[in-house]
């Protein structure tokens, strides 16, 4: 059997359903990670811009 | 301008840390944004000759044999073109080369690479300046280059700017990888596999291609990439700039980091998804389009998430802006952002879509994203870099402010009435009379109501253009001010193995009374492993490959596979050599910038343009070329309206027909000789696309098939008393021809004996069949209304 008939045969409301779950797993994963980080550590990346010239 | 000369990185040693010390290449940023501002003022020029065009249609004829060089339908992809890749381009790369040196503490990885990345960028763009006047163009909006300079455009991407790029990622000094670095390299990356994919061809000849991809999936890869050209070159770039210049020009850092991580992941995962939004009712089907509408929807969160970031990142910092042009220039291309970014999503919707598609809506939209995101962006970085790259004051601050105010009224006396004009023009569309019938049948009225709009967008855009040439000033006088020498600051830092670092190994959980299992669940969930990420490009770069790639595949796979997407049409046949190299002419005019060739399944348009377009009808069109925008109207069912007499007069004079048309005149189709000999290598570079030409590939058959369909169209147009200059030879013939055939197959009118006389082996050929078709419109009679 054909790859196209394999997909052929498949109902094709799955695929958007699908995005949407792979979306949103991606998405609470990146939310719960920027929850977990340190205020310190944010901070710090924050400020990367305003020091970077260091020391002559 | 003084290079600054590569300071050999030596080691220092400071509390017993060993220290390493560098200099940033910023004479290769000098460059860029040189190059930055000339491009811009070469895109504005052009955009508004284009905009003059639409209201003096006789101009670029006016200007005699160099006219059919300058024609709307050429010069607008130069317009786009030079606005995206030339202006917006070498600003996000005086970007990158800028502040990536500065966050990763390092020199750029090879000074020789940077400066082939230059060269080579502005050789690409000095070959699109001079293919596209001349018509060679691979007919796909903002991919019109052809294949030599797509290869061109690969290697300079990938092997000079992404290879510079990663190596000066690899070679940092600074641990963490701030998150503009992330913005650029979700931008390498997916640009380079939008521009590889969208791209693929079969060479036909040096200046000659034909995309891989027919009719619905070519519009779907078209759109996936046109879409994520937009993500990835005009938004991802500059929001990286505006992560790196907003905190320095505001003196203090962006107002959440966390936001910033959400805002980037968020975007690379959901922009992806949104393209088939362009082609809603269209023959797409319908599960993508919809896909693509919920994905634009969605964009609404993380777009408005990062606009609000960066506006907040002035908290306490706005009495500045009253006095610093470089904020003004960042506080307004964010608010534009924001809008821009509201406005898309809103346009995807397909209830508002069915009415902006097609309209002046969608160019208000680009503008107000290209001028006020992008080009305020980039000005206001200029401003913030002359500076400190020339090493001396600002010429006048007083310029700048009066750029910034050029250039917002400029941008809104655009966009204000071309808004107005794309709801005129899609409510004239749809209206109705009392009796049922379309209440402005002449696409011709549906023009002429927006020219006063049209003189408005002429008069934003000089406003606009004259505020660049204030910002072209005061680079100039700043730039005189110069020292003779650069002063090249030597600056040090730790290599990044001596760094303090988090360790790169999982946390001990602290839970105590817990299962095993239920501890390494608390240490995945501590999300360690993202910051290991973050410190490792060439992993963080395969993420954001992943995301952007995962997405992708999800619409494109099904797409492609699944039959049901394009059933098939027994009557639909290839188009004979001849309409093969009409519909080249067609493309080569740039005729998909103005007439679609998709007429939506909505009532008011097949009221107006006939059956609606089905995706079994474009199976042979290598590319598709179903437009974006009706300045004139609609060809899908163009085939057999016209006489081959009225196509005749109407190129070589559209005003001939219709005195308020605003369609440019093509004199030179008429007088032009078409490249017969150059038929049968395109016929069998179609056939290497599956197109089945059967015998029309065997040597000469192809160009014999083609003269004698000619033959047939400049004897019909000759037995009308056409102009005695049409023989079968011209240019014009081979587009006629195309055009009586576009929109046929779905219904062929009786089988007539006209066809051209194919050999004889090619007579069974569906290529035969298809000429016979193409003769049959031939007869057909001058019916329809007005037109453009």
């Amino acid at each position: 059997m054909r790859m196209s008939e394999i997909m052929s045969a498949m109902d094709l409301s799955v695929w958007p359903k699908a995005a949407l779950i792979i979306f949103i797993g991606v998405f609470v994963i990146m939310a719960w990670r920027t929850w977990r980080e340190s205020n310190s550590d944010m901070a710090h990346n924050a400020a990367l811009p305003m020091d970077d010239e260091p020391h002559h | 301008m003084s290079g600054s000369a590569a300071i050999s990185e030596g080691q220092a040693s400071s509390r017993g840390v060993a220290m390493e010390q560098f200099s940033y290449d910023d004479a290769i940023v000098r460059k860029f944004l040189l190059m930055t501002l000339i491009w811009s003022l070469v895109a504005f020029l052009v955009g508004l000759i284009v905009a003059v065009e639409l209201v003096l249609p006789d101009l670029s004829a006016s200007a005699g044999p160099l006219g059919q060089y300058l024609s709307f339908g050429r010069l607008r992809p130069l317009h786009t073109n030079a606005a995206i890749f030339a202006f917006a381009g070498n600003a996000l790369f005086a970007a990158v080369y800028y502040s990536t040196q500065r966050l990763c503490k390092a020199r750029m990885f090879s000074d020789a690479l940077s400066n082939l990345h230059f060269w080579g960028w502005q050789l690409i763009i000095v070959c699109a300046a001079l293919t596209l006047p001349l018509g060679i163009t691979q007919g796909k909006e903002y991919a019109e280059l052809e294949w030599p300079i797509d290869l061109l455009i690969a290697v300079v991407w990938v092997a000079f700017f992404g290879v510079n790029f990663f190596g000066t990622l690899a070679k940092r000094r600074e641990r963490h990888m701030y998150v503009a670095l992330w913005f650029y390299t979700a931008t390498i990356i997916t640009v380079a596999v939008l521009h590889v994919f969208n791209s693929l061809v079969i060479p036909a000849g040096l200046f000659k291609s034909y995309s891989v991809y027919a009719g619905v999936q070519d519009a779907f890869m078209q759109w996936w990439y046109g879409h994520n050209a937009v993500a990835f070159f005009l938004t991802t770039p500059f929001l990286g700039l505006m992560y790196y210049f907003m905190p320095k020009a505001a003196e203090r850092p962006v107002f959440s980091y966390r936001l910033s991580i959400i805002h980037f992941w968020s975007l690379v995962f959901i922009y992806i998804w949104a393209g088939p939004h362009h082609l809603h009712y269209t023959a797409l089907p319908s599960w993508a389009s919809t896909l693509g509408m919920l994905f634009s929807v969605m964009l609404w969160m993380p777009s408005w998430g990062g606009g609000i970031n960066g506006l907040l990142t002035l908290r306490g910092a706005w009495h500045k802006v009253t006095e610093d042009p470089v904020l003004k220039f960042f506080v307004v291309g964010v608010t534009f952002y924001m809008m821009s970014t509201f406005e898309g999503p809103m346009l995807s919707v397909k209830s508002v879509n069915s009415l902006s598609h097609y309209t002046d809506w969608t160019i208000a939209h680009v503008h107000a994203g290209a001028l006020g995101w992008n080009g305020f962006l980039a000005f206001g970085m200029m401003y913030w870099l002359l500076p400190r790259l020339f090493q001396t004051k600002l010429f006048s601050k007083g310029l700048a402010t009066t750029h910034f105010w050029l250039a917002t009224v400029g941008i809104l006396m655009y966009i204000i009435p071309i808004y107005a004009s794309g709801l005129t023009q899609g409510l004239m569309w749809r209206a109705f009379d009392a009796t049922g019938q379309l209440k402005y049948p002449d696409f011709t009225e549906t023009v002429t109501q927006l020219i006063p709009f049209y003189w408005l967008r002429i008069l934003g855009g000089l406003l606009y253009f004259g505020g660049a040439l204030l910002g072209a000033v005061n680079f100039f006088m700043t730039w005189k001010a110069r020292p003779a020498v650069y002063d090249v600051p030597v600056y040090s830092a730790p290599a990044l193995s001596a760094a303090p670092f988090h360790p790169e190994v999982a946390p001990e959980s602290k839970l105590t009374n817990t299962i095993d299992a239920g501890k390494k669940i608390d240490t995945i969930m501590s999300v360690w492993w993202h910051r290991v990420w973050e410190r490792k490009p060439a992993l963080f770069g395969v993420m954001t490959f992943l995301a952007v790639a995962a997405a992708s595949l999800f619409e494109i796979v099904p797409t492609f596979l699944i039959k049901s997407n394009v059933p098939t049409i027994a009557s639909v046949k290839p188009y004979t050599p001849l309409e093969l190299a009409g519909r080249d002419v067609y493309i080569a005019e740039g005729c998909y910038n103005c007439h679609s060739q998709m007429i939506r399944p909505i009532y008011a348009e097949v009221k107006r343009y006939g059956e609606y377009s089905k995706p079994g009808e474009f199976v042979y069109d290598h590319p598709f070329q179903w437009g974006s925008r009706r300045i004139g109207p609609d060809l899908a069912r163009e085939g057999g309206k016209q006489s081959n007499l009225w196509h005749a007069i109407h190129f070589n004079n559209p005003r001939d027909i219709n005195d308020k048309s605003i369609m440019p005149a093509y004199p030179a189709l008429l007088t032009d000789d078409l490249d017969f000999a150059g038929i049968q290598q395109r016929v069998r570079a179609m056939a290497m696309l599956g197109v089945p030409y059967g015998e029309a590939v065997k040597d000469g058959v192809a160009e014999k098939m083609a003269r004698e369909q000619a033959q047939l169209i400049a004897d019909d147009i000759k037995k009308q008393r056409g102009p005695e200059q049409i023989t079968a030879t011209k240019k014009v013939v081979a587009l006629i021809a195309y055009m009586q055939r576009v929109g046929r197959d779905i219904n062929p009118p009786p089988d007539v004996p006209a066809a051209p006389a194919a050999p004889a082996a090619a007579t069974v050929t569906p290529a035969a069949e298809a000429g016979k078709v193409s003769a049959a419109a031939s007869t057909g009679a001058a019916t329809s209304g007005g037109r453009p």
